[in-house]
């Protein structure tokens, strides 16, 4: 029996695999590895910037390859996490992948809860869906955070400033996106109110949709 | 079925799955999409090439690479001496435009390269359907895209035949195979880089003696009996073999000497032999091409660069798994695996160990290259060891067919549950999955015999998925927006280039010439592009210089035009014979009166000048100690002159200069190797068919 066991092919492949495991520096090769590809990766960056300045340059499969790459900013730099996700979530929302893009944008804001956007972009898309008690929820959450601790995220973020500086517009400036979003945001929920004392017809004054930042 | 039935009906089978290639690759080989990356400057090179060879001409000089470069370089890259350039010269000259001769001729070089694969497989496997499921991957593996993004199929073809060659030679000693061998080896050892073949050669060498020690005895003893018997042709493939790193070893020592520059493979460094590479270029390895392939696992993703093999591999890998390992599965296995590991530069310490021992290690960067030339095509033939290892355990339990069928059951479970969990595959993943799942259920309860039917389902279960996949990749593929860099005509110098855009920053460059690389490093484009719009000019003094170049004198002079030139030559006549010489150089443009250009060709310009003085000539061209000139048949030193380029005193009256590039043993190891290469082939086949 030990005999068949041993003359396995699987056998010498585990075998030979926890061999080499043993021996790899695996904190030297994942860390060129990761980088490397990180950085091989980025080209989307540039159509993305394309993008955000012009929506009808849409094109699914560089889309795509946005969202690729802020998976594995996701996955490989946990400290960039908040904004990946934030990032994942506008693509998945424009790809037309509403509940990814919720699932997203809610681990952004698991992974930092002083972050605007997050709240803001689900709130437009909860709205959107009329589900305007979670929409509202979400707005209002928007509003609490501290606008100067969203400045400081967004200049700090390796991912936005990626973006930021392959716009043909030149870099947008953070703080009047924030003015802006809050602005919006305060609409929103007071639109939410007067439709929900029985003005259906606001709604059409809207059309919110969700945001790069 | 018949033997002979059956191997026409798989040859159809392997016509049918290229044509199906052909299709789902339509975009780039009817030219609607681009070339990218490498392809392109292989492109252009290619066509310098072969567009010289149609007039008579072995290019050893490129007059339109940054002002003239050797072209030895090129040569060795594209590997000249392969005869397969004779395919696209053919489509070429029958009237088919130059572009759609070139990639059909790469995509028939490509098939030929899978059906060395196929043959190879037969040898291994002596099974017909297994070999063709083992082509019909490599086929349809990510090899086939690199026609269009880089060159690795002018080293993996050459490099599949050869082990095909040497394993036919090894199992019936025949001379078709012998020649094969050595057509192979001077294909590969033409090379600028013949380290990939050589390393792989070695490997491949010392993990068969480890492995098959007891059958060395044997072999030598068939090689022995052979080579006696065939002592002249030994002989002969011996001399070719030595003979076909001639101009390599040349390339290699030209390079030594200075006259060439590779700034950007060199990583900027000043000092050197100019084809090293130091060792950060080594950053992009075999572990980061595997990484950034597994972020591409959503083929709607695929995109060129992507190591990616037709998924169905996975079954036949899973299934042998269980069975017993054959010496053959652990050869291949640990040849593959220590070569990837001595690749690895960071994390694994072999190649640090061998760097500095192994003096061919500092010439080459490009690591990776071992995945697309070598470690794709092993890994199939592992896949098509593990399918055998499996048939041969369901053969030696005939009686245990449900069982069988259960386990092939639980491996498709298996790849199913992994797919979905990966929730990122495309349709065709699943419908590859269920496809398999019926064709080694047949197979396996001996409801399906392996012709017939069993090709098609096979055919269908390995060609749906990279269908997809390769669909995907076209709809990303950038169009083709006219020309190539090298799409103009090679016979018409342009002695005047109007200025173009100019450039604020510098380029590293690839390739170039050592003295222009300085000046160009270190003068301002805009002087440069100013400067550089004519070809010719004469002026009537000289300034002797000796090293280093002042270069703010020459910068000066590019922008001033004034009357004179600087030579690096002490014992040079300095001024000419005009008793009112002008104040400024005079440029030399098409309405120049006493000025022809006879004939211009890429080792050779004759051109015609009358003047009433004797004046200096200067020719914006590279300077290289490989040029000569004559005047009226009279040979005439010739200097390096304004830092990078040519010059010569040219006296008074009509004058027919002739430059010319290179020595005769130059174009006669050339032509040589080339006549040799092709003779090989011609005696190959000719064996074959006797």
């Amino acid at each position: 029996m030990l005999k068949f066991i041993l003359t396995r092919a699987v056998v010498l492949y585990l075998a030979c695999f926890f061999l080499l495991w043993r021996m790899v520096d695996y904190h030297q090769l994942a860390d060129n590895a990761i980088n490397q590809t990180m950085s091989r990766l980025t080209p989307p960056m540039d159509y993305f910037a394309e993008f955000v300045d012009k929506e009808s340059h849409y094109n699914r499969f560089k889309l795509m390859n946005c969202l690729n790459y802020h998976k594995a900013v996701a996955h490989f730099y946990p400290f960039q996490g908040a904004e990946a996700y934030g990032m994942l979530g506008f693509c998945n929302e424009r790809l037309g992948q509403e509940s990814q893009a919720i699932t997203s944008l809610q681990k952004a804001i698991a992974l930092n809860p002083d972050y605007f956007w997050p709240y803001y972009n689900l709130g437009v898309i909860f709205y959107r869906e009329s589900q305007y008690s979670q929409a509202k929820d979400y707005l209002s959450q928007a509003l609490e955070q501290d606008p100067v601790k969203t400045i400081v995220l967004l200049s700090r973020s390796k991912v936005y400033n990626d973006v930021n500086l392959s716009r043909q517009q030149g870099p947008t400036d953070y703080f009047e996106g924030l003015k802006e979003g809050r602005v919006e945001a305060y609409l929103l929920l007071k639109s939410i109110e007067l439709q929900q004392q029985g003005n259906p017809e606001v709604k059409d004054y809207l059309k919110p949709r969700v945001r790069f930042f | 079925m018949r033997s002979d039935t059956y191997r026409w009906q798989m040859a159809w089978w392997m016509v049918f799955a290229f044509v199906v290639w052909v299709i789902a690759f339509r975009g780039f080989l009817s030219s609607a999409f681009a070339l990218t990356s490498d392809a392109i400057s292989y492109y252009d090179h290619t066509k310098f090439f072969i567009e010289n060879l149609k007039v008579g001409v072995y290019p050893l000089w490129d007059p339109f690479w940054y002002n003239g470069v050797p072209n030895d370089f090129f040569l060795r890259r594209i590997g000249a001496f392969n005869p397969f350039y004779l395919i696209i010269l053919l489509i070429h000259s029958i009237g088919i435009p130059y572009t759609l001769s070139y990639l059909w001729g790469l995509a028939l070089y490509y098939w030929g390269g899978a059906i060395a694969f196929y043959l190879l497989a037969m040898r291994l496997y002596h099974d017909r359907l297994m070999a063709y499921a083992g082509y019909l991957m490599l086929l349809f593996s990510a090899l086939g895209t690199r026609l269009f993004d880089s060159y690795m199929m002018l080293v993996t073809v050459p490099l599949i035949w050869f082990f095909y060659f040497l394993t036919a030679f090894s199992q019936k000693p025949q001379k078709t195979y012998l020649l094969g061998m050595v057509l192979c080896f001077i294909v590969l050892a033409g090379t600028y880089i013949p380290f990939y073949f050589l390393i792989i050669l070695g490997f491949f060498i010392v993990f068969f003696m480890l492995f098959y020690f007891d059958q060395i005895p044997k072999l030598w003893e068939l090689y022995r009996a052979f080579f006696n018997k065939n002592k002249i042709l030994a002989f002969f493939c011996l001399l070719t073999l030595a003979f076909s790193f001639v101009p390599t070893i040349n390339f290699f020592m030209e390079a030594g000497n200075g006259q060439i520059a590779m700034p950007l493979r060199h990583g900027g460094e000043l000092t050197g032999h100019a084809l090293t590479v130091p060792h950060q270029t080594l950053d992009w390895g075999a572990v980061e091409d595997l990484t950034y392939s597994a972020f591409f696992s959503n083929l709607k993703l695929y995109k060129f660069a992507v190591v990616y093999v037709p998924f169905f591999f996975i079954i036949p890998l899973l299934l042998g798994c269980i069975g017993r390992i054959s010496r053959l599965a652990a050869f291949f296995f640990f040849l593959g695996i220590t070569l990837f590991c001595c690749i690895v530069p960071h994390g694994l310490r072999a190649y640090d160990f061998f760097y500095p021992h192994v003096f061919f290690l500092k010439y080459f960067r490009n690591l990776h290259f071992f995945i697309w030339f070598f470690l794709i095509p092993l890994f199939i033939l592992l896949v098509l060891e593990h399918w055998r290892m499996f048939t041969q355990a369901m053969q030696n339990s005939l009686n245990l067919r449900l069982p069988w069928a259960g386990c092939i059951c639980v491996v498709h479970a298996a790849a199913f549950i992994f797919v979905w969990w990966r929730h990122d595959a495309v349709v065709s993943t699943y419908i590859m999955i269920s496809l398999s799942l019926i064709f080694w259920l047949l197979l396996a309860l001996r409801q399906m015999k392996p012709h017939g039917w069993a090709i098609a389902l096979l055919t269908l279960a390995v060609l749906v998925q990279p269908l997809e996949a390769y669909h995907y990749f076209s709809l990303k593929a950038d169009g083709y927006s006219g020309a190539y860099n090298y799409d103009f005509s090679y016979t018409t110098l342009k002695i005047k280039d109007p200025l173009k855009d100019v450039p604020v920053s510098k380029d590293m460059l690839y390739y170039i010439s050592k003295p222009y690389d300085f000046i160009y490093q270190n003068i301002s484009n805009k002087a440069l592009a100013n400067y550089l719009q004519y070809k010719f000019l004469l002026v009537d003094h000289l300034q002797p210089l000796q090293e280093p170049l002042s270069i703010n004198a020459l910068e000066h002079l590019f922008l001033t035009g004034e009357n004179k030139a600087i030579v690096y030559n002490n014992t040079v006549k300095l001024d000419g014979d005009d008793p009112h010489p002008p104040s400024g150089a005079q440029f030399i443009d098409k309405n120049t009166r006493g000025f022809k250009v006879l004939s211009f060709n890429a080792n050779h310009l004759k051109i015609s000048l009358n003047l009433p003085y004797e004046k200096f000539l200067v020719y914006n061209d590279s300077y290289d100690p490989y040029w000569q000139v004559s005047i009226n048949h009279q040979a005439q030193p010739l200097y390096k002159t304004n830092g990078a380029f040519k010059g010569l005193w040219v006296p008074a009256g009509e004058n027919i200069i002739d430059f010319t590039y290179g020595c005769w043993w130059q174009y006669a190891m050339n032509i040589l190797l080339s006549v040799l290469a092709l003779a090989v082939l011609v005696g190959m086949i000719g064996w074959a068919l006797c």
